[in-house]
């Protein structure tokens, strides 16, 4: 079993997860209907007079708060976990509202200029919640996160929960309260952790650009390409390029004469399947294997 | 049948139909005759309705030289191609005329191609042999063109959205997974109470509903809705054939807006970029509603085996128990399965459209469990 995409893919679900609470996949309520839309993911709300940046994985707003959400699969609470939301925490109303002005966010009843509160939430899996508050050290950590957030747990086919901390929206702080029903089977929307490690661009180029661009039973993608399509994350191109040596490896695609690939029909079985052989063993495995009668000029070029 | 095509060329679309419909257009005697003598009707007016996919009125040929030249075309569809000649000429801007000839039976049969937004009504009084073996075919193989599919609940709400109609008989059937029992039931003379009987005592569902329309106390129309999109006219009682043809375009209307209801993909989970991260634009679900399922575990197991392994136009794989990512061969699209206690939950991806969603839905009804219920949410969520 290979751990690191079994890290990656607890990451994946952990936003996926979070992500089905906005759209109350299961009761058809969630965040959604209490008036919240979707800002957006990996947005970066710059303060430049208390010269803090804050950089959640999700942020909400619903026409007075606006909601910075960070959302961790693991279990430690580190010391950088409570200075990011500290960060959050200590963004200004203004900049929030310029942020918010300037993010191209429009959305009919959701002035910037009415926005009153920021409310940082910082989302854990709830067995490790539980777990947390064996320890002593992890429960003076947790207390000391509370301060600068409010804590919430999900898990799913369960509930996504307040767990302790300040909600300054009261509606919202009921409504996580009596917790809002998460679905067992979360569907994927979003395939990159944070890191961008080679298992999760495998995962997503063949989940997000290949499966989406079959329309006409076969497609080319060349690695600069697929680099523009995730215009917004930095990811080396080496990355990239080793992502395609290891569909290429493992069946998922074929090069062509010109450098790029080319996904068919016959190709599909093993892109739709590509999580099991990230699950058999690391990228880098399946192209060291190979290297030796793999590499060409072209690899370098 | 036997229309000419220079008579109708230039005609409104409602002249056309009315034309058509004249063919079911019989006496008080001829329907009481019809009736007693419990033969099959000598000529029925059979529409079929499909969902276009940048399918235009007029490039009939050039769609089928495609399909052709398509590297997924299945032998049975070069088959078809090979043993059929199509032609067709434009009436007016939405009205085509068809003709589809079988050299082989020296056999011509026509149809009137009706295209109004993204939907194909073909309309034509040919026997059902004949089109089961012709335009059906031609919709089956197209890819601009999906048949519809309607739940038995819509057929229920069509027939009483109707004014003045009454259930004469139906079709109604049963399978689940989960069970050996297995029923068809056919009740002609049937009523609305033996459809509720049948249905609490077997769980069938209709497929089909045969209706009477009155204008009061005179019977003046009738005909039956079936699940496969498609519907006929048996009969419309002289003097009522503008009756007919209204009561014609509400079908349509009926029929289209129960399709949307259930398979229109408002909003998909797209990235749209906003500062220096992204947005989703929204999402669509489409839930397959079950009350008294068995075990999920089951459900599961049932679903992969019968299901997605049987098929072969579904490539799939499992990201955690009863979580399947699938990409169907034959649409070209992805889209997710999330199995919920008995339910079977489905999301559109990116790139998932109707199509997909609606040949999952026939299938599973069809072959998997005739009781689900459909239901949809789709919504923005980043405005």
């Amino acid at each position: 079993m290979n751990e690191q995409w079994e890290r990656q893919k607890l990451e994946i679900d952990s936003y996926n997860t979070f992500y089905s609470a906005i759209k109350g996949e299961i009761t058809g309520e969630g965040l959604l209907d209490l008036g919240y839309r979707l800002v957006g993911r990996f947005l970066t709300v710059p303060d430049l007079r208390n010269d803090v940046k804050a950089k959640p994985d999700f942020v909400l707003y619903d026409g007075t708060t606006l909601l910075l959400v960070e959302v961790k699969s693991g279990n430690n609470i580190s010391n950088r976990t409570i200075e990011q939301m500290e960060r959050c925490n200590n963004l200004s109303i203004e900049a929030a509202q310029d942020f918010l002005k300037e993010s191209s966010f429009n959305s009919p009843n959701r002035d910037p200029d009415d926005l009153r509160n920021i409310q940082s939430c910082i989302v854990y899996y709830d067995d490790n919640i539980e777990e947390c508050r064996k320890h002593e050290s992890c429960v003076e950590a947790l207390n000391e996160l509370e301060k600068h957030a409010a804590i919430l747990t999900q898990q799913k086919g369960d509930t996504l929960q307040l767990d302790s901390g300040p909600v300054v929206d009261k509606e919202l702080e009921n409504t996580l309260s009596s917790g809002l029903q998460l679905p067992e089977a979360p569907d994927k929307n979003i395939y990159l952790t944070e890191g961008v490690e080679l298992e999760c661009l495998a995962f997503s180029v063949c989940h997000d650009c290949v499966v989406n661009n079959m329309a006409h039973g076969r497609l080319s993608l060349s690695p600069s390409g697929v680099r523009e399509r995730y215009q917004n994350r930095s990811i080396p191109m080496d990355r990239v390029r080793t992502v395609f040596r290891f569909l290429d490896e493992i069946g998922a695609c074929r090069k062509t004469d010109n450098g790029e690939y080319e996904f068919t029909h016959a190709h599909m079985g093993t892109i739709v399947s590509v999580q099991d052989y990230l699950a058999d063993k690391p990228v880098d495995e399946w192209i060291d294997d190979t290297s030796d009668s793999q590499v060409g000029l072209d690899d370098f070029i | 049948m036997d229309l000419d095509s220079h008579d109708l060329k230039g005609e409104k679309t409602q002249k056309i139909v009315s034309e058509l419909i004249d063919h079911v257009v019989k006496s008080d005697e001829e329907i009481a005759v019809e009736r007693e003598s419990k033969r099959p009707q000598t000529t029925e007016l059979k529409v079929f309705v499909a969902e276009t996919q940048e399918f235009e009125l007029g490039t009939l040929n050039r769609e089928i030289e495609t399909l052709s030249q398509l590297d997924g075309a299945t032998q049975h569809a070069i088959d078809f191609i090979d043993e059929h000649n199509f032609t067709e000429e434009s009436l007016n801007e939405e009205v085509s005329f068809v003709e589809i000839t079988t050299p082989n039976y020296k056999r011509t049969d026509q149809f009137i191609f009706v295209s109004e937004e993204q939907y194909l009504k073909v309309i034509t009084a040919e026997r059902r042999e004949w089109t089961k073996k012709t335009v059906e075919k031609l919709i089956q193989y197209l890819p601009c063109l999906n048949r519809l599919f309607l739940s038995s609940e819509d057929l229920r709400d069509i027939v009483d959205t109707l004014p003045g109609t009454t259930i004469v008989g139906f079709t109604a059937k049963y399978h689940a997974y989960h069970t050996e029992k297995n029923a068809t039931i056919q009740f002609h003379g049937g009523t609305k109470k033996d459809l509720e009987r049948v249905q609490e005592e077997f769980g069938a569902k209709p497929t089909r509903l045969e209706f009477e329309q009155s204008n009061s106390p005179e019977a003046v129309l009738h005909s039956s809705v079936d699940r496969e999109g498609y519907f006929k006219y048996t009969s419309v009682l002289q003097g009522y054939e503008q009756h007919g043809r209204e009561t014609l375009e509400q079908i349509f209307e009926e029929i289209e807006n129960h399709d949307r209801q259930h398979f229109g993909i408002e909003f998909v989970p797209q990235k749209k970029p906003r500062g220096d991260g992204f947005s989703l634009e929204g999402f669509t679900t489409l839930r397959l509603l079950e009350e008294n399922g068995n075990s999920q575990r089951e459900l599961i197991t049932e679903l992969q085996e019968d299901i997605l392994d049987r098929k072969r136009r579904y490539e799939y794989s499992e990201w955690d128990s009863g979580n399947f990512l699938v990409f169907d061969k034959e649409t070209n699209e992805p889209f997710e399965i999330g199995i919920e206690n008995q339910d079977i939950v489905l999301h559109a991806k990116e790139a998932t459209s109707s199509g997909t969603f609606r040949d999952f839905c026939h299938i599973i009804l069809d072959e998997f469990n005739s009781t689900y219920r459909m239901e949809k949410s789709s919504a923005k969520v980043n405005a």
